[in-house]
């Protein structure tokens, strides 16, 4: 209790000071007058913290829950520490899907960038492309049963798929090759109010899913076998999982682009910190973990102090990665065996 | 077996094995038995025999190729997934190597088939799981994590959790490997009383001849003569120990139910003396491969009880030597005969 409390408080502490902090430099207690519905002293400053900041600062923390959860979920039923949406090639489908829209059906339907229309369009794209490579791994899944095999093939797939990726940038346009590779940068800030929206309604379809898995995912720790002897609907469990990996690994990636590493370590922390391997513990450690890491992120990001702006994408690899090695260093084995 | 009221599992002429570019390859077949309530059943036969097969059918994680198994006097195949966990658990050899599980946690894991996706949340469920965690006696374990237990201590928490089912008929893969003599007999034990007291059926796989054929209630063999079921008794009558020990170089002895490894002949010897020194003595002999002979010995061993402890006088034809251990008695013999 007292760490989920103290956590809530970091999270909101950095929430705030994602608020604050940024490329323009906005004094404190301007952020403050805003945020408590004043005018602040110039009405740009209004304008980038509520069109702005306060979208960027949800879309991590939706984001960071988002990817840790569904991290969380996937190490657990491929019985695997490196699993992840990213590892799988979960984010490399994703991005396939957003490649073929974006560079691929572009030219042909005559529809680029950013307009309303194409807000579910991404969306989409990238969710029938992560889609499409889980149902490739469940379908291995279900016939090889050495789960290394498994994690071998989705990291081939994943590389089959990037590999398709860069014929189409080969073949497309500058104008739309430079908004694909941006979105493969990763974002957060591109997320405007209405996108915002479709994804926060993504992600709570997503952990609501998550939610009735929890005693699943807990009896799966036991193995197959046990968990098949304790009635559990092995494939049921399996494809419910797959299903909410894809809708919430899928939309993030179709808004901030394909944002690496936090949903392979922050279970890990989740694990480290709680001492626990039930998920009825975790899923809300995962959720406060990753909206903690992915806002830090988001911070380092900015850059506090200059008006450069790091890709999401880096950041979270410089901070995921020097976890990960933390984790493995101090417990020898992560999670499973 | 119409005799009987209290039959709860039925095998009716169960070939088992596994299918080969689609025809059946059988490992073991015409296998008929049938197990009651309050029994405790040792399935043996030497490895390849197809215990772990026969047992897999049982608790359907394999399919028979032929004849038909009944629960309850319903087929195996008519239950749901969650009608037979809650009938029948199952214990296996597969390790549950997750970190962080607390004993307590993957007990109440052996309610899902009552609770469903909500876990373990009833007054019930907890009740269940402290009754199963006090059936192995192990309450005190019940906050540590599994990977701290010993081999002994986490077989145990294993039973525990399949208990906490609640089901009638308990099925065990070789629930003595990997434990010392004193934990084997323990676990036996528990498994005894739970049949006794409980009114379970417990069906478990050993190579323990020695446990197994001094505690069950019935022997299930397999061997190549084929299928044998009776009381231990039963079988060494029907002289059927003599060929689960049949090889070169094990020796059964049908007057005293006795294993040994065969040994070349060492020598004759008589044994004199009094007390439980002459029994070790004899016992020590016989371990080197002499053989006791009180009319023609080669030696004649006597066992004197000294003030200072025990001595052993050696006479043989070229003179007498005295040895104050068995260790130096046997060192002698086995060296200079």
């Amino acid at each position: 209790m007292l760490l989920f409390t103290g956590g809530l408080i970091f999270l909101a502490a950095l929430f705030l000071a994602d608020l604050l902090l940024g490329s323009v430099k906005i004094p404190a207690e301007e952020v403050l007058r805003v945020l408590t519905g004043g005018e602040a002293a110039r009405s740009e400053w209004k304008d980038i913290i509520l069109y702005f900041r306060i979208p960027r600062a949800f879309t991590a923390l939706l984001a960071g829950m988002a990817l840790s959860v569904s991290g969380l979920m996937m190490q657990t039923v491929f019985r695997n520490p490196l699993a992840g949406p990213y590892v799988l090639g979960i984010s490399a489908g994703a991005s396939l899907g957003v490649a073929l829209l974006v560079l691929g059906f572009a030219g042909v339907f005559g529809t680029t960038g950013s307009g309303g229309g194409s807000v579910w369009a991404m969306a989409v794209a990238a969710w029938l492309g992560s889609g499409l490579i889980l149902l490739l791994i469940m379908g291995v899944s279900l016939r090889v049963r050495d789960i290394m095999t498994v994690l071998i093939l989705g990291i081939l797939f994943g590389s089959v798929t990037t590999a398709v990726v860069s014929i189409l940038q080969y073949f497309s346009e500058s104008a739309s090759l430079k908004s694909f590779i941006v979105w493969t940068l990763g974002s957060l800030g591109n997320v405007t109010g209405a996108q915002l929206r479709v994804l926060m309604f993504s992600v709570a379809g997503g952990l609501l899913l998550a939610v009735f898995l929890l005693t699943p995912l807990n009896v799966l720790l036991l193995g197959e076998s046990y968990a098949r002897s304790l009635g559990l609907g092995i494939r049921w469990v399996r494809f419910l999982v797959f299903l909410a990996t894809s809708i919430l690994a899928g939309s993030v990636t179709a808004f901030c682009g394909p944002i690496g590493f936090v949903g392979v370590a922050v279970p890990h922390l989740a694990r480290m910190v709680f001492r626990t391997a039930d998920h009825r513990i975790l899923f809300p450690g995962t959720l406060l973990a990753g909206g903690i890491v992915l806002l830090f992120s988001d911070i380092v990001s900015q850059l506090p102090g200059s008006d450069q702006v790091l890709p999401v994408n880096a950041v979270t690899a410089l901070v995921g990665i020097p976890m990960l090695i933390w984790v493995i260093l101090k417990n020898r084995k992560i999670g499973f065996e | 077996m119409s005799w009987r009221k209290d039959i709860i599992l039925e095998l009716h002429d169960l070939g088992i094995g596994y299918y080969r570019k689609g025809r059946p390859d059988y490992v073991f077949r015409h296998i008929t038995a049938a197990a009651g309530r309050g029994e405790m059943i040792a399935l043996m036969g030497r490895n390849g025999m197809g215990k772990s097969t026969l047992l897999r059918c049982v608790v359907r994680m394999l399919c028979p190729l032929e004849g038909q198994i009944e629960l309850e006097g319903k087929p195996l195949t008519r239950y749901s997934g969650r009608q037979l966990a809650r009938k029948l658990a199952w214990v296996s050899t597969e390790p549950v190597g997750v970190q962080h599980l607390r004993v307590y946690d993957l007990v109440s894991l052996g309610r899902y088939p009552w609770t469903g996706w909500m876990g373990a949340r009833t007054d019930a469920d907890r009740r269940a799981v402290w009754l199963a965690l006090e059936s192995v006696g192990i309450t005190r374990l019940a906050g540590r994590d599994l990977y701290e237990l010993s081999d002994g201590e986490r077989q145990r928490a294993m039973i525990a959790r399949a208990l906490a089912q609640d089901a009638d008929l308990i099925v065990l893969d070789e629930p003595t490997a990997f434990l010392d003599l004193v934990n084997r007999y323990e676990i036996i034990h528990l498994l005894l009383n739970l049949s006794r007291r409980e009114g379970k059926c417990i069906i478990f796989s050993s190579h323990d001849w020695h446990i197994a054929t001094g505690e069950a209630d019935l022997i299930w063999l397999m061997d190549e003569e084929g299928w044998f079921a009776g009381s231990p008794e039963d079988l060494a009558l029907a002289n059927r120990f003599e060929r689960l020990v049949d090889s070169a170089t094990m020796d059964y002895d049908p007057r005293t139910g006795q294993v040994k490894l065969v040994r070349e002949p060492v020598m004759k010897v008589a044994v004199e003396g009094e007390g439980e020194a002459v029994f070790w003595t004899r016992r020590a002999m016989e371990r080197i491969g002499c053989t006791l002979d009180t009319h023609h010995p080669e030696i004649t061993i006597t066992a004197v009880d000294r003030a200072e402890g025990t001595v052993w006088k050696v006479r043989r034809k070229s003179g007498t030597r005295q040895f104050p251990s068995l260790y130096e008695l046997v060192h002698y013999i086995l060296w200079n005969h």
